[in-house]
C-alpha cells in the first residue's frame, strides 16, 4: 500500500484498528514473563484466534504481534540475532490470520533511552528499527504502526528507519500521561508538528488513559493536524482489584465514544489495554455510517522543539529569530568556536530567549572550524538545554543533514535559493526532515534587480519545493534586505516584496533587518523605522537581535496594531504595569514608595527584605529628623517582630523571613556607627555553638539558623556539618560556651544528638544546654535526650534569646 | 551490578515551583511584599533549576525471602527494615533506583550561603530537593509504565535509605547494585551519598 492509497482510504472511511493483543493472548494461554513474539511463533493458533476475532468485530487494520520485536527486547530472551526472521514470520502469521485486513508492522520503544536522555546513540536507534522494519517488509506488511512511544527522538529514529527503506504508510501513536506529556516530557502538539513534517501518514495517541482523557488530546491536536488523527485508548483507567490489574470500562460504554472521537477530529480508532473484540465491535457499530473528519490545520506554519512549538504564521504574533549565534563579526564567539567551546553560544541562547526571541538562528559558518561537527554538537546542545525552536542556517547540504537529522523537532531552514547547488543538494535534505524553508530570491547569476524578477525567482524555488510536498504554509520568503546607503530604493524594493508575499501570494515573510542601515550613523533609528514600515506591509518574522529593546518594543506595538496580539495579552503582560512612559514595574514601585513617609519607607524596606534599599531609607529618615536610637527601637525592632508574627501566622514564608532578617542586619550595620556615637550600641546577646551532627551532611537548615541568630545579634560559632561529638564538646570547653545547637535531617543521624548529650554528661559538663532541631526531630525526642526543641529558625532565635538571658 | 540496569541521563522534570514554595512554607495565595521581592524569588528559583541536572538509574532483583522484618534478595543482599519488608510483601522483585541532580546546585547553594545570601540559598535548596524528588517520580513512573506492559505492577509507594529507620549503611548496597560511580556519585565514610541532592528508592514489583 502506498502512502497515497492510505490517504485515500482514510479520507473515505473511519479506519477501525484492532484492540489489545497481549491480554487476548493471555486468555489463550500465554503465561506471564515469556517473550510474546516467541510464544506466538510457537502457538500460531493463538494469534490467528485473536486477529480473526478482531477482523470479525470490524477491524479493518490489525497490527502484527511484533510490539517487542526489536533487537533490544529480543535480547532479553537471547534472540537478538533473529530479529528479521521473527518479524517476517510474525507478519506472515497475521496476514494469514486476517486475510481481509490491512496488516501493519508493530514497532514500539526499545526500552533504551536515546542521547541525551540516555546512552543509546540516535543512529544506533535508527539501525535497530531499520532491522525490525526489514523483517516486517519481508513479511509483506501494508504499513507500519509505531506505537506507545514515549520519546520524540526515539520516534523520529523509528520513522526515519522506515522512511529510508520504503514509502509505505506510517501511523504513529505516542503515550501521554496525566499532564498531557510523555514520560520524557514531549507534548502532543509539538510531537504532531514534528512528525507530520517528517512524513508520517497519521498521528495520535494510545494507551495510558481511557477514552475521556484521550478525547481532550485529540481536540488539542485537531487545529494543528494535516494528517489523520488516531485514538487507541485503554478500556478506562487501570484499577488494582484482588491482586490483579483490571480495566473497568465495558464494551458498550467504550463504543459510545466512537462518534465523539470522530467529532473531535480522530479518523482512525482502535483500542489498547483492556479492550477486546467486543469493544471493537461496539466501536464499529457506533461508527456505522459516519464519515471521517476533514483534515486541514487551522493553524498554519509551525515549528517545534522537543518540548514545545511556535506558530509562525501571519495570524500569530511576530516572531523574532535571534541572530546572535552566528560568528560573523563576533570575535569572541569566533575564538570560542575555534577552541570548540560553546559557553558563549549558551549565553547568547539564554539572553535571547529571555529577551523574547521566538526562535534561535544557528550558524557556525566560519573559516578554520569544522562547521559540520560544530553544527551537530551545537544543535544537540541547544535542543537539549533550551526551549526554543531552531533556525538552522547553513549553505552546505552535509551540514544541513547533520543538524536536521539530530534535531528533535521541526526546524526552520535558512535558506533555499534558486542556485543550482541549493536546489539540487540542499533542498532534498531539508525536505527529508520536513524543515520549514526560508526561500531566498537569489540565483546563480546573483540578486535579481527588480521586484518582478525576485517574485519570479521565488515562484521558481517554491515550484521545486512543491515537488517534495511543500505548501505555502511550509515556507517563508526572505525579503532580501539591501543597504539604503548603496541604493536609495533598496528598502522600497524589499517592502514591495514583503507586501506581495503577505497581501497577494499569501505566504510568510522574514527579513534580516540590520543590512538596511549598513554604513549609516545611528543605525538603530533606520532599523527601527524600517521594521515598523515592514510590519505595516505584512512582515511577520525578522532575523534580529532581540537584546535591542527598541526592536522588541516595535514588535510588541506592531502586534497590537496588526491585531495579532489576542486581547493584547502580550503587550499588557509586558508593559501593563508601566507608568505610561515605557518604564516598567520598578519605577512604578518606586513611585508608590515615594508617597510613603520616611519612617514608613524604612518599615516597608524591612518587610520587603530590601537589603539594598534599607540603608537609603534609613538615611532619608535620619535626614528627616529621626534619631538612630528611635529608628532601632520604634521601627526596626517592632518591624522585625511583625515579620516574626507574620511568619508564625504563615503569612510570610521562610525566604521572606530571612530576607527581612538580612535587611534588619543591613539596617543595623548602617546604624551601628551612629549608635556608637550616641553611646547606645548593642553588645551581642551571647555566644553559642552550632553543628550538624556526625554522619549528616545536610546543613542548609543549620546554616539558616546561624544566619538568623547572627541577625538577632547572637555570636555563633558554626562548626559545620558531620561534626563528631568530641569536637563539639572540646570546642565548648575551650571557648567557654555553654549553649549548643545541634541539627540532623535523618532518623538515622538524629541518634547522634543523643550521643553528644550523653558524652557531655559523662564528661561532667553539667552547665551545657542543648537546643536541637531538624526535619525529623520533634519535641518528644528533644525531651527524651534532655534538650530544648526548636521547630524552625525563628523558634531557635526565641529559645536561644531566652536561654541567654 | 544488576543485569537490567537502565540509566536515564537527563530526566524530563519541570521546574517544581509549587512544590518548592510548599516546602518553603509559602501559602498558595501569599503575595510577596514587593514586586522586587517577588521577582527575586522567581529569579532564584529559575537560576537554581538551571543548575539541576536530573539523572537517574534503576534495576531490579528477585526477592528470595521476606519474613516481615528482613528481606533477602537474589544477590544475597539483606535489607533489615520493617517498613521495607511491608512495602515488598507479596512482591516477587525489588525495584532499586537512585536519582540525583548532580553537584552544581549544591555548590551554588554553598556559595550563596557563604556570601551571606541565606534567602537565595534556602530557595535554591528547596528547588533542588523538589527537583530530585520529581526526578525520582519520573523514573518510577517510567519504570511502572514499562513494567505494566510486561504484565507486572510497580508499587506507587517507595522507601528511601535514611528514613523510617532504614540504616544509612544500606546506601552501600545501591553502589553494589547500580553504576553510581559512573554517574559521579560518591559514598562518604559516614555512608552518605554525595552530591547531597541524591536519593535512593526501593519499591515492589509484583505480578498483575
Amino acid at each position: 500500500m502506498t502512502g497515497d492509497a492510505f490517504k485515500a482510504l482514510v479520507a473515505e472511511q473511519v479506519l477501525i484498528l484492532d484492540g489489545a493483543t497481549g491480554t487476548e493472548l493471555s486468555k489463550r494461554g500465554m503465561p506471564a514473563g515469556v517473550c510474546p513474539e516467541l510464544w506466538v511463533l510457537e502457538h500460531p493458533e493463538a494469534i490467528r484466534g485473536v486477529q480473526s476475532d478482531y477482523a470479525a468485530a470490524g477491524s479493518r487494520c490489525v497490527y502484527a504481534p511484533t510490539f517487542g520485536g526489536n533487537r533490544c527486547k529480543l535480547a532479553e530472551f537471547g534472540r537478538e540475532k533473529d530479529v528479521v526472521a521473527i518479524n517476517r514470520d510474525l507478519a506472515r502469521l497475521s496476514r494469514a490470520a486476517a486475510p481481509g485486513c490491512l496488516i501493519f508492522g508493530d514497532m514500539a520503544p526499545t526500552g533504551q533511552f536515546i542521547e541525551p536522555v540516555g546512552d543509546l546513540a540516535f543512529e544506533d536507534a535508527v539501525a535497530i528499527y531499520r532491522e525490525q522494519a526489514e523483517g516486517l517488509l519481508a513479511g509483506g506488511v501494508d504499513g507500519f504502526a509505531i506505537e506507545t512511544m514515549m520519546d520524540i527522538q526515539e520516534t523520529r529514529a523509528a520513522v526515519l528507519a522506515v522512511r529510508e527503506l520504503c514509502d509505505l504508510p506510517i501511523m504513529v501513536t505516542m503515550t501521554f500521561e496525566k499532564g498531557q506529556r510523555t514520560l520524557t516530557g514531549n507534548d502532543p502538539v509539538s510531537a504532531l508538528i514534528t512528525l507530520q513534517a517528517l512524513g508520517v501518514s497519521a498521528f495520535g495517541c494510545n494507551c495510558s488513559m481511557g477514552p475521556e482523557g484521550m478525547l481532550d488530546i485529540i481536540r488539542l491536536l485537531k487545529p494543528y493536524a494535516r494528517v489523520p488523527l488516531i485514538a487507541k485508548p485503554n478500556a478506562g483507567l487501570p484499577q488494582w482489584q484482588d491482586g490483579r490489574t483490571v480495566f473497568s470500562m465495558g464494551a458498550a460504554a467504550f463504543g459510545v465514544f466512537g462518534p465523539e472521537f470522530v467529532a473531535a477530529g480522530a479518523g482512525i480508532l482502535g483500542g489498547c489495554c483492556g479492550t477486546t473484540p467486543e469493544h471493537i465491535r461496539s466501536l464499529a457499530n457506533g461508527l456505522a455510517g459516519l464519515r471521517p473528519p476533514q483534515i486541514g490545520a487551522a493553524h498554519g506554519a509551525c515549528v517545534s522543539h522537543a518540548r514545545g512549538y511556535r506558530e509562525v504564521s501571519r495570524q500569530a504574533p511576530f516572531a523574532v529569530i535571534g541572530e546572535r549565534i552566528n560568528p560573523t563579526g563576533k570575535k569572541a564567539l569566533q575564538a570560542e568556536l575555534r577552541e570548540g567551546k560553546f559557553d558563549l553560544v549558551s549565553r547568547y541562547a539564554d539572553e535571547q530567549i529571555a529577551a523574547g526571541a521566538a526562535l534561535l538562528d544557528v550558524n557556525f559558518g566560519l573559516s578554520g572550524i569544522d562547521e559540520l561537527a560544530m553544527m551537530r554538537e551545537g544543535v544537540a546542545m541547544l535542543a537539549r538545554d533550551y526551549a526554543a525552536p531552531l533556525c538552522v542556517d547553513t549553505t552546505r547540504a552535509d551540514v544541513a543533514e547533520a543538524a536536521l537529522r539530530c534535531y528533535p523537532g521541526r526546524a526552520l531552514f535558512n535558506s533555499i535559493s534558486a542556485e543550482k547547488d541549493r536546489l539540487e543538494k540542499v533542498l532534498p535534505v531539508a525536505a527529508k526532515y520536513g524543515a520549514m524553508l526560508v526561500l531566498l530570491p537569489i540565483t546563480d547569476e546573483g540578486i535579481p534587480a527588480t521586484l518582478a524578477e525576485r517574485i519570479a525567482v521565488i515562484k521558481r524555488i517554491f515550484a521545486e519545493a512543491k515537488k517534495y510536498g511543500y505548501s505555502k504554509d511550509d515556507v517563508c520568503v526572505d525579503g532580501l534586505v539591501m543597504t539604503v546607503s548603496a541604493s536609495p530604493d533598496a528598502a522600497e524594493l524589499t517592502l514591495g516584496l514583503v507586501e506581495w508575499c503577505a497581501r497577494e501570494w499569501g505566504v510568510n515573510c522574514v527579513c534580516g533587518l540590520s543590512n538596511v542601515s549598513f554604513g549609516l550613523p545611528r543605525r538603530d533609528l533606520i532599523n527601527r523605522a524600517f521594521l515598523g514600515m515592514a510590519i505595516g506591509r505584512g512582515l511577520n518574522m525578522a532575523i534580529a537581535n532581540p537584546m535591542l529593546v527598541d526592536i522588541m518594543e516595535t514588535v510588541a506595538a506592531g502586534d497590537v496594531l496588526c491585531g495579532r496580539d489576542v486581547r493584547m495579552q502580550g503587550f499588557l503582560g509586558r508593559y501593563g504595569n508601566s507608568d505610561g512612559g515605557g518604564v516598567a514595574t520598578s519605577a512604578a514601585a518606586a513611585g508608590s514608595a515615594a508617597a510613603l513617609t520616611p519612617e514608613d519607607a524604612v518599615r516597608k524596606a524591612l518587610l520587603a527584605g530590601d537589603v539594598a534599599g534599607i540603608a537609603g531609607a534609613i538615611s532619608a529618615c535620619i535626614q528627616a529628623g529621626s534619631s538612630a536610637d528611635r529608628i532601632v527601637n520604634d521601627i526596626l525592632i517592632p518591624g522585625i517582630s511583625d515579620v516574626g508574627d507574620r511568619f508564625e501566622r504563615k503569612d510570610f514564608f521562610l525566604p521572606q523571613l530571612i530576607m527581612s532578617a538580612d535587611a534588619m542586619r543591613a539596617g543595623m550595620d548602617f546604624l551601628t556607627p551612629l549608635l556608637q556615637q550616641d553611646g547606645v550600641a548593642a553588645k551581642p546577646l551571647g555566644r553559642m555553638i552550632l553543628a550538624t551532627v556526625k554522619g549528616d551532611i545536610h546543613d542548609i537548615g543549620k546554616n539558616i539558623v546561624a544566619l538568623m541568630l547572627r541577625n538577632y545579634n547572637i555570636d555563633v560559632l558554626d562548626l559545620g556539618k558531620d561534626v563528631p561529638a568530641e569536637l563539639i564538646l572540646d570546642t565548648a570547653a575551650r571557648e567557654d560556651i555553654t549553649l549548643i545547637g545541634l541539627s540532623a535531617l535523618m532518623t538515622t543521624t538524629m541518634g547522634e544528638m543523643k550521643q553528644v548529650v550523653e558524652l557531655a554528661a559523662k564528661r561532667g559538663m553539667d552547665k551545657l544546654r542543648f537546643v536541637v532541631g531538624g526535619a525529623v526531630v520533634d519535641e518528644n525526642f528533644a525531651q527524651s535526650i534532655g534538650a530544648h526543641y526548636a521547630s524552625d529558625a525563628l523558634a531557635t532565635v526565641k529559645i536561644v534569646k531566652k536561654l541567654l538571658q | 551490578m544488576l543485569d537490567d540496569v537502565t540509566r536515564v541521563k537527563r530526566l524530563p522534570v519541570a521546574m517544581p515551583v509549587a512544590a518548592s514554595n510548599r516546602r518553603l512554607g509559602r501559602r498558595k495565595d501569599a503575595q510577596a511584599e514587593s514586586v522586587v521581592q517577588e521577582a527575586l524569588l522567581a529569579q532564584w528559583m529559575t537560576e537554581a533549576f538551571a543548575r539541576c541536572r536530573p539523572e537517574g538509574v534503576f534495576g531490579s532483583l528477585a526477592i528470595v525471602d521476606n519474613d516481615g522484618h528482613k528481606v533477602t534478595l537474589s544477590d544475597a543482599s539483606v535489607i533489615e527494615n520493617d517498613g521495607v519488608a511491608r512495602l515488598l510483601a507479596k512482591c516477587q522483585h525489588a525495584w532499586l533506583a537512585v536519582a540525583t541532580i548532580g553537584p552544581e546546585l549544591a555548590a551554588w547553594v554553598n556559595q550563596a550561603m557563604a556570601a551571606g545570601d541565606g534567602a537565595k540559598a534556602v530557595v535554591a535548596d528547596a528547588v533542588g530537593s523538589e527537583t530530585v524528588e520529581a526526578a525520582m517520580d519520573v523514573l518510577q513512573s517510567y519504570a511502572g509504565t514499562t513494567l505494566r506492559r510486561r504484565g507486572w505492577q510497580l508499587s506507587s509507594k517507595r522507601f528511601s535509605v535514611g528514613y523510617g529507620g532504614w540504616d544509612l549503611s544500606a546506601q552501600a548496597l545501591f553502589f553494589s547494585w547500580l553504576p553510581l560511580t559512573d554517574m559521579g556519585l560518591r559514598l562518604t565514610p559516614s555512608a552518605i551519598i554525595e552530591p547531597e541532592k541524591t536519593i535512593t528508592a526501593i519499591a515492589g514489583i509484583r505480578n498483575s
